[in-house]
């Protein structure tokens, strides 16, 4: 990698000086929004992964397939009972301050993401769930409150990542990434960029790329104008809008290509189970049943996507496809309407922002024809939350029943299904937001989670699936494909599930 | 000196008053900060303890009492979102939003002020008729849009001018070519219609008939008289220059207070958007000032009021 690198210069050197210029090997990536924190602790943002995750590493990484390898740990084995995990750390790793990353560092990283008083943004699946953290020679051991099956993908996740004691201590993590990962922290200059630099002290393979400078746009068009100047080599997401400029043959597509990547976004209504005459699971289902699920994906993500009848993603183990549900049975919709006495039709309000505004409009089409009309509110993202989240006597007072939102937690099924439809997540506490109670539900929840033999947690996720598309107390619509764009001179760019861009391992095409 | 303190005192109590009303009104504002940091995912455990590490679990009373006892320090607290000192992160962004709306002002007046008094002295005549036309669609054209085209014309296909940022000279072209078109054209209009009232008076015509040459009795004897006004619609588009450039700021990536100010709105960090509050009010106040002293000098029958 150094040496086509390094040919690439001297070539360019002799050749010519814009050419040598292209070599400076650095990459900007330009993403949609700001990150919220170098802390990986203290977010929840997709975009904000993607800018971590050169600086950090967890105990273990999961790939764009799913698959579990090793990260900081070497080896790892959980007890029989799945609540007892002893991993073995790699040695000689070194933070970017020169710290040893030791199993002391370890263990008090995790304390600190669990410990209630730190009150970090991110520890939200982990507290409650990790009930202890031990060194034991070179070893970690995490202990559990129950047995969790998915516990290695939770500890992939970034919010897991492992941070320097130093900084913790300091307080600086906040404003100033300090990790294991091939990249130190350069700087981060509010509303213009973040910079990554190479770090020298690696563990692993050196990555070929000096720095890495991200940038960010909320404007989807100057997303795709920055990618087509070159001011951005790399851009996440680019919009289904621009996407096909980049089609063989037009001229954007001798600057860059644009990628397709299978996603994890499931975007979904949440119906008011507690509000009339949506208590009723008939007409849920009929709101169900007249949704044109593939003519959502058609029109609104032009064709980047694919329809979703239930609640878990495809990549997930045990996820059910749509076959033929994908379209709409108006017939059906209308007859169980009938039998549920609203055949005459009814009116109920969405709240929705303004990103989900256009499947707002589309359902609004949609259910017109079963006789139900749609009133949208599109609301300010603070003043969403305040809707979405509200108690079900203030959802009541509003007549809010409809809220529309996406959810991304790939490879977990847990994590799709308990914050959404566990009657102990009902809002304000969790993201049931339309307040769905169902005891069976529940407990088949919990078996599942707990259930380390797969092929037996993947059927309890089967029926899972089946009860909450019987009483559809959630509407999944679809998944969207990330969508992202690369400049024609790079390499080495993947996305994973849940939408983080990896650049650590891009390269610059040899100039030849 | 009375005057002055007197100015000062008003300018200290305006601003206690307005500091209250603002706290109130942001903290009004419906949406939990802890909520949009934590995400959805976050269970309600997760967001009380965000609620008590940000201070957010006190009483609003309590808040508003260690909010002013900070600021009458100078510190505007640190920020929800990140825990970056209010103060150093307006300090950070303020000189970017001042040059681009201080360059685009400049722009505006360079082009208005000429524009107009030639539209007034060629009334009814084609400059008059283009100037208006000009100003018409200055005025009406979304600076949004305008931007964008602008991208994607000098940027994206003759590779002119670069697209975003804030670099070198060449990255405030566009920006302050866009954020000027609006005032410019106010402006010119202002300057117009102040030019044909004064052009019309019995003292413009006595210095014309003294004989003294037409450009002189353009700059001294009307100009000065017609500035009035505009120098009013001026210096009070001045005081939102601090926050008025949201949108050119945003399409251009500019690292602004504008920027700022949108994030900090859309994460509800409560004390970044009292900091950023606070700085447009006293622009405001301290461009009234400006107006006040400049009217004063222009037109000295206002100078006993």
């Amino acid at each position: 990698m150094r040496r086509s690198v390094f040919l690439c210069c001297i070539t360019a050197g002799f050749a010519m000086k814009s050419a040598a210029a292209a070599c400076a090997a650095g990459l900007t990536v330009m993403l949609a929004e700001p990150p919220r924190s170098m802390d990986p602790a203290d977010q929840n943002a997709t975009a904000t992964h993607s800018i971590l995750a050169p600086f950090y590493e967890s105990l273990v990484q999961q790939d764009e397939t799913g698959s579990i390898r090793p990260g900081l740990a070497t080896r790892w084995s959980g007890s029989v009972d799945g609540r007892v995990w002893r991993f073995t750390l790699r040695p000689h790793v070194l933070f970017h301050d020169g710290a040893p990353c030791d199993p002391e560092a370890v263990a008090a990283s995790l304390k600190r993401l669990i410990d209630p008083k730190a009150g970090l943004a991110g520890a939200g699946v982990f507290r409650g769930l990790i009930m202890d953290v031990a060194e034991d020679g070179q070893d970690v051991v995490i202990t559990l409150a129950r047995p969790y099956a998915d516990i290695l993908h939770l500890l992939a996740m970034t919010q897991a990542a492992v941070v320097s004691p130093i900084a913790a201590r300091g307080g600086t993590l906040g404003r100033h990434a300090d990790g294991t990962g091939p990249f130190r922290f350069g700087d981060w200059q509010d509303g213009d960029h973040v910079r990554a630099l190479r770090f020298d002290r690696y563990w692993g393979a050196a990555p070929s790329l000096d720095w890495i400078n991200w940038t960010w746009s909320p404007e989807p068009s100057v997303v795709n104008m920055a990618l087509q100047t070159g001011d951005a080599n790399v851009v996440m997401p680019i919009s289904p809008v621009f996407a096909d400029l980049y089609t063989p043959g037009r001229p954007a597509s001798a600057e860059a290509v644009v990628y397709r990547a299978p996603g994890s976004a499931l975007f979904w209504a949440a119906l008011n189970t507690r509000l009339p005459p949506l208590n009723d699971p008939r007409v849920r289902r009929a709101l169900s049943l007249s949704i044109d699920r593939r003519a959502l994906v058609a029109g609104l993500l032009h064709g980047n996507g694919q329809p979703a009848c239930f609640a878990i993603t495809p990549e997930t183990p045990g996820a059910r496809g749509c076959g033929a549900a994908a379209g709409a049975d108006i017939d059906q919709a209308r007859t169980l309407l009938e039998q549920a006495g609203w055949h005459k039709g009814f009116s109920i309000t969405a709240v929705v922002q303004e990103p989900e505004e256009p499947i707002a409009e589309a359902l609004q089409a949609m259910w017109r024809s079963i006789g139900v009309r749609l009133v949208i509110r599109r609301q300010e993202a603070g003043v969403w939350v305040q809707s979405a989240f509200a108690p079900p006597d203030e959802k009541k007072r509003s007549e809010t029943g409809v809220i529309i939102s996406s959810w991304s937690a790939p490879f977990v099924a847990d994590l799709q299904i308990r914050p959404l439809y566990a009657a102990a997540s009902a809002a304000p506490a969790g993201a049931n937001l339309g307040f769905y109670d169902n005891p069976i539900v529940d407990a088949e929840i919990e078996a599942a989670a707990g259930t380390l033999d797969p092929i037996g947690r993947a059927a309890l996720y089967g029926t899972i699936q089946t009860r909450l598309a019987d009483d559809a107390p959630m509407l999944p619509l679809y998944v969207q494909d990330d969508l992202f764009g690369v400049r024609r001179d790079i390499e080495g760019v993947t996305s994973l599930p849940d939408g983080e861009i990896v650049v650590t391992q891009a390269h610059r095409r040899p100039v030849r | 000196m009375t005057g002055v303190a007197r100015r000062v005192t008003t300018l200290l109590v305006v601003m206690l008053f307005v500091s209250a009303v603002v706290f109130v009104a942001i903290h009004s504002l419906p949406g939990d900060p802890a909520r949009l940091m934590a995400g959805p995912q976050a269970p309600r455990s997760v967001i009380d303890a965000l609620h008590a590490r940000l201070g957010l679990d006190e009483p609003l009373s309590a808040q508003y009492v260690h909010f002013l006892k900070r600021a009458l320090s100078g510190d505007f607290g640190l920020s929800l979102r990140d825990g970056t000192p209010v103060g150093a992160a307006i300090a950070q962004r303020l000189p970017y939003s001042l040059l681009l709306g201080g360059l685009s002002y400049v722009l505006a007046i360079v082009i208005g002020v000429p524009g107009g008094t030639l539209a007034a002295v060629r009334v009814g005549q084609w400059p008059d008729h283009l100037l208006m036309a000009a100003t018409l669609v200055g005025a009406s054209l979304a600076g949004f849009w305008v931007a964008l085209l602008g991208m994607e014309i000098f940027a994206v296909r003759l590779h002119w001018l670069p697209l975003m940022g804030a670099g070198d000279w060449r990255h405030y072209i566009l920006p302050v070519m866009v954020l000027a078109l609006m005032p410019a054209a106010l402006i010119l209009r202002m300057t117009r219609t102040g030019m044909r009232d004064v052009l019309r008076q019995d003292y413009i015509r006595t210095a014309r008939a003294k004989g003294l040459p037409p450009a002189i009795v353009l700059t001294r004897h009307a100009l000065r008289n017609a500035m009035v006004p505009v120098v009013t619609v001026i210096c009070l588009n001045l005081g939102g220059l601090i926050s008025g450039a949201v949108v050119t700021e945003t399409v251009f990536d500019w690292p602004g207070i504008g920027r700022l100010l949108i994030d900090a709105v859309r994460y509800r960090d409560y004390p970044m958007i009292q900091g950023i509050t606070l700085l447009s009010i006293l622009g405001v106040l301290g461009a009234n000032l400006v107006a006040e002293i400049l009217i004063a000098w222009l037109d000295p029958r206002t100078r006993g009021n």
